[in-house]
Parts: structure tokens; C-alpha cells; sequence
């Protein structure tokens, strides 16, 4: 019952061209720019310098293409006609949750081909920067794709949720700095975007950096956060009247 | 026969406002249900608790013998419907939207796609985006959404908005074939002329109440018949008209026209009425039986709410409301 589901999800944001071509595109094009411009060195590879360009570019493009997935259906008034299909709401909830994390892996992939064949002109890339490119490319896209899904789906409208997902990311990063410059550098380690980097990055604290949480810890820190995120979205789904 | 809905002291609020108010009623199955009121009344409200898309402050609801919300995804299994406007994605074509929702309802569903399609008219623009579809288009495709199920009832909630004359025509012969076919239908409106074409039974609702329910020959007998007078002097005719032995009372629906409401027309009623207004020197235009009609019945419940209905009833002004003649005074 799943599959077909998930089908029809992948065939409504797809459908929705602007947001998800426009979000390939963008990131597509900025990685482009990074590899014209750029001159990797051995601190920043080029497979490194190209996936960090497209995935960066990409969060803008999937904050609006997952708060869309989130909030259109509420917006446009086809919720009800879903619901009232029969599938429970905690169902119609994850699917869009899946298909969102199943959307963002074209972008993905035109990331990493860049970035790989970039590599690969450039020569002394190893598989192991492939895999950290491979696994930061698809953390950033899964993590902001379902924290925009779920912002969408609490806020029920597109144009509130797209700007809540942008203000979320970028303001994050600025709150996570403030807190950390202003409260309490311990605190602002658990932030949404400091472990997202962390996680993202795999980066393991050490004496030099203000990473002060274990690898492992930071993937829980940050699951946790997702987690919350996303049972928030389906409890609403849940309870919303419609 | 077991009903296919049935509302038990159902109420729903929003906060302190009361959208419905204490409904008690069985829809018979295998016939064409209609729920009359005008706009605002609390249909749509119903309707969404109904199906499970609204919570219900008190009451119980039961579709097709099982509770909503404790048994919704089993009651609804047979259910098609329409509610509030048919929503559906612009960006896809009707056939892609189609099976969109057939996915959400197995293989079954997707058999019933063309089909469906046909019965709505819309085979030749089934690959056009619904973004480009008129309001009727998209109400045809919204009927062809709620058959994918093979429905057992079909709600559907003003389903005759948008609608051309000949798409209404289409669109009641629709509904009656669906109904021989065995299927309940349940459509809510607030255009009276259609609702008496369509419906076997009805309920009349206003502000949230039920004031009535029953087969629609059982209501229009309820109510009271009128003799027409269409005169050169409305206002002496209405003093005159007033007094005669048999009025229940007088109304102007039109400017030139007084209604005397009697129990029952008789041809004598009618020589006298005429009579009447010869000897009085009142110029007589047009003299007439007014039929049983629903909006005259849907008028005497909820005392005169056409300007509500947003001049969907045909000749009948704001304030239609009659002053008592001497037979109605005698009844008290």
C-alpha cells in the first residue's frame, strides 16, 4: 500500500515544476560557479569544494520544495479528499515525510556526479572523500528536506511555511551563534544547526574547535531534533479538522 | 431498511457560536437525501463531521452502520463525496489527478478512472490541466473523484455550483440514475427549484436547527397554497384581499402582486376573489393558483429568508412575510 502511495507524493512535488526544477537548478548552477571559480587545494578538495556548494545552494530550493510538500494540501483544500480516501492521517503524514527524503535524491545525485567527475580531473581524490561527500550531500538534503516537510505540514500555509524554513536555516545559524556568544556555548552545541554540521561534517570534538559533542551524540542530538520535528507535523495532521 | 447515515443529538460548536445545533435524523438508504438551507446555516459543518474531517462537541454519527470518528476508515470505505468546492491539483491533468486519488484507494480504483471520466462527460479533456477547467469542469471531475469507490453513498455538498442549464440537466439525470442504481445519495443546497427536481427526501435547516424533515410530497403537503393577483392597485387590493373569509393572510412577492394565502384552493375561492376586486373598482391583470410548491413550505418554516438565499427563489422578495387574514386569526 506504501508504494503506491509514495508514487503519487513523488508525482505532486514533481508536478509541482517551479519549486522542484527551480531547486535543481539553483543548486546545479551554483555548484557550476564553484567548480569554474574555485582552486582546490589539499585542505579543500574539489569533490569537497563542489558538494559543499550544491548542497549549501540546495537547502534554499529544498526548504521551499519540502515546505510545499508539507503545507499545499492543507492550502489548497485536497487534504480533505485525502483523508477522506480512508488512509489513516498518520500514514498520509509519513508519506509525505518519504517522499520528500525520496525527492531531494536527483539533486543528490547531479551533486555528486559534479562533484566526482570534478574530482577526477583534478586527480588525487580519494574514496573516502567520495563517501564524506556522498553522506554530507545526503544529510544536508534528508535533514532540511524533513524539517521543511514538517514546518510545512504545522503551518498549513505555503507562503508561511516557506518563510518559517528560510528563517529557520539562516536565522538558526545566527541564533545558534548568539546563544553560543551570549548564554552558553554548551547549549548552542545542541542547536538544530550546530549538530546538523556537526553530523554533516563528521566532525569529532577536539581540543582546537568548539565542538564539544561526541560524534555519536550529535547524531542523537540531532535525530532527536528531526524526530521532534516530524511528530509534531503527523500529530497535527492527526488532530487538524479539515 | 437500515439507515445509511444517522445523526443522534449531533452539535457542533466553535466556541460559543452553535454551528449545529442538536440534529436528530435518519437518511434513508437507496434514495436521494437532500439537505436544504441557506448559506451559512451549518451544512457544510455536518458534512465535514460526517466524514470524519470535523470533531463532533456532542452526538454521535453513524455512516453506513458504523460510528465516525471510532470506525471512520471502514465507514468511509464506500463513501464518495464532495465537499465545500471540488479541490484537485492545478498542475496535473484531470486523468493524472484522478489516479492520484485512485492510489490512496487500491487497484479497484484505478479500473473505475475511464469509466468514471465517461459518466462525467470529460473523456475528450481528461489530459487537459485542471488548472484550465471551468467550475463546472471541476465539479464534473469532483463527482468522477467521489464514483472511484464504487460508492455506496455520495455525499456531495452544493454539487450543482457552476453549472451550466444544460450540465444541470446532465447532472440531475446523473444523480437519478445513480440513485437506481442503488446508490444513497446525499447533496446539501440552498437552491430550492433544484432540490425539488432531484430529491426523494429532505431536511430544512436553519442556523444550525433542523426544522424539518420528511419526503418531499409529505413537506409540500404540509405547507399552505396561495391565489395570485396581479393588480393595478396592490395596496387596496392587499387591504381587500386581507379581509376575505378564507385568507390566512396576504403578501406581496412582487410589486404588483398580491399572494392571499389559503389552506386549500377551491374554484369558489377564486370566482370570489375575483368578484371581489371587480366590485372594488381594482383593475385585475393576472388571477392564479400558486402549487404546492418546496420554497413556499422552505418560506412558512424559516419565515422568509430569500434575501439570505441570494435571490435564488425565483419571485419571491425579502420580507415575504404575510400579514394574518381572518381565517388564519379565526385558526388561533
Amino acid at each position: 500500500m506504501m508504494v503506491p502511495l509514495l508514487r503519487a507524493e513523488l508525482r505532486r512535488i514533481v508536478g509541482r515544476r517551479g519549486s522542484f526544477w527551480g531547486a535543481i537548478a539553483f543548486s546545479l548552477l551554483i555548484t557550476i560557479i564553484a567548480v569554474l571559480a574555485a582552486t582546490p587545494d589539499q585542505d579543500d578538495t574539489a569533490v569537497e569544494i563542489a558538494s559543499a556548494a550544491g548542497r549549501y545552494s540546495g537547502i534554499l530550493g529544498i526548504v521551499v520544495m519540502g515546505a510545499l510538500a508539507g503545507s499545499y494540501d492543507t492550502a489548497n483544500g485536497t487534504m480533505r479528499y485525502l483523508v477522506l480516501t480512508g488512509v489513516p492521517r498518520w500514514k498520509l503524514a509519513i508519506v509525505r515525510l518519504l517522499g520528500m527524503m525520496l525527492a531531494v535524491l536527483p539533486m543528490a545525485v547531479m551533486i555528486l556526479v559534479i562533484a566526482v567527475a570534478w574530482g577526477s580531473s583534478e586527480g588525487g581524490m580519494t574514496g573516502k572523500d567520495v563517501l564524506e561527500s556522498v553522506w554530507a550531500v545526503l544529510c544536508t538534503l534528508w535533514v532540511w528536506g524533513l524539517v521543511a516537510a514538517s514546518v510545512g505540514m504545522l503551518m498549513r500555509s505555503n507562503g508561511p511555511a516557506i518563510a518559517v524554513g528560510i528563517v529557520l536555516f539562516f536565522g538558526g545559524a545566527l541564533i545558534t551563534g548568539l546563544v553560543s556568544e551570549y548564554i552558553s556555548k554548551s547549549l548552542a552545541n545542541y542547536l538544530l544547526p550546530a549538530v546538523f554540521e556537526q553530523v554533516a561534517a563528521l566532525d569529532t570534538p577536539d581540543d582546537n574547535s568548539d565542538i564539544k559533542l561526541a560524534l555519536g551524540g550529535a547524531f542523537a542530538v540531532l535525530a532527536i531534533w528531526v524526530a521532534a520535528l516530524t511528530a509534531l507535523a503527523i500529530a497535527r495532521t492527526n488532530r487538524d479538522e479539515y | 431498511m437500515e439507515p445509511v447515515i444517522s445523526l443522534n443529538n449531533v452539535t457542533k460548536r466553535f466556541g460559543q457560536n452553535v454551528a449545529v445545533d442538536d440534529v436528530t435524523i435518519d437518511v434513508p438508504s437507496g434514495q436521494c437525501f437532500a439537505w436544504l438551507g441557506p448559506n451559512g446555516c451549518g451544512k457544510t459543518t455536518l458534512i465535514r463531521m460526517m466524514l470524519g474531517l470535523a470533531r463532533i462537541s456532542s452526538g454521535s454519527i453513524k455512516v453506513r452502520g458504523r460510528s465516525v470518528p471510532g470506525q471512520t476508515q471502514e465507514a468511509l470505505a464506500r463513501v464518495g463525496a464532495i465537499v465545500e468546492e471540488p479541490r484537485f491539483y492545478p498542475y496535473l491533468s484531470g486523468r493524472k489527478n484522478l489516479e492520484i486519488w485512485a492510489a490512496h484507494q487500491g487497484a479497484d480504483a484505478y479500473a473505475q478512472i475511464a469509466p468514471s471520466l465517461d459518466r462525467v462527460g470529460l473523456t475528450s479533456r481528461a489530459t487537459d490541466k485542471v488548472g484550465g477547467y471551468s467550475l463546472g469542469m471541476r465539479q464534473r471531475l469532483g463527482v468522477a473523484r467521489a464514483l472511484l469507490n464504487d460508492p455506496e453513498l455520495l455525499v456531495l455538498d452544493e454539487p450543482t455550483n457552476g453549472l451550466d442549464p444544460a450540465g444541470l440537466q446532465e447532472f440531475r439525470n446523473m444523480i437519478k440514475e445513480l440513485v437506481r442504481e442503488g446508490r444513497s445519495v446525499f447533496i446539501s443546497s440552498h437552491i430550492l427549484s433544484e432540490v425539488e427536481l432531484m430529491a426523494d427526501h429532505l431536511a430544512i435547516i436553519e442556523k444550525g436547527k433542523m426544522l424539518t424533515h420528511g419526503s418531499l410530497d409529505d413537506l409540500k403537503r404540509g405547507g399552505t397554497h396561495a391565489i395570485a393577483v396581479r393588480t393595478t392597485d396592490p395596496d387596496a387590493a392587499e387591504r381587500l384581499l386581507g379581509a376575505l373569509p378564507f385568507s390566512l393572510g396576504v403578501s406581496r412577492p412582487a410589486p404588483d402582486t398580491v399572494n392571499v394565502k389559503v389552506q386549500e384552493i377551491q374554484d369558489d375561492m377564486l370566482l370570489h376573489t375575483g368578484r371581489e376586486l371587480f366590485q372594488n373598482g381594482i383593475g385585475v391583470i393576472e388571477l392564479r393558483k400558486e402549487g404546492e410548491t418546496l420554497e413556499r413550505r422552505f418560506l412558512e418554516l424559516t419565515g422568509g429568508l430569500a434575501g439570505e438565499l441570494g435571490g435564488r427563489m425565483g419571485d419571491v422578495t425579502p420580507g415575504g412575510a404575510s400579514t394574518p387574514g381572518p381565517a388564519a386569526r379565526e385558526q388561533r
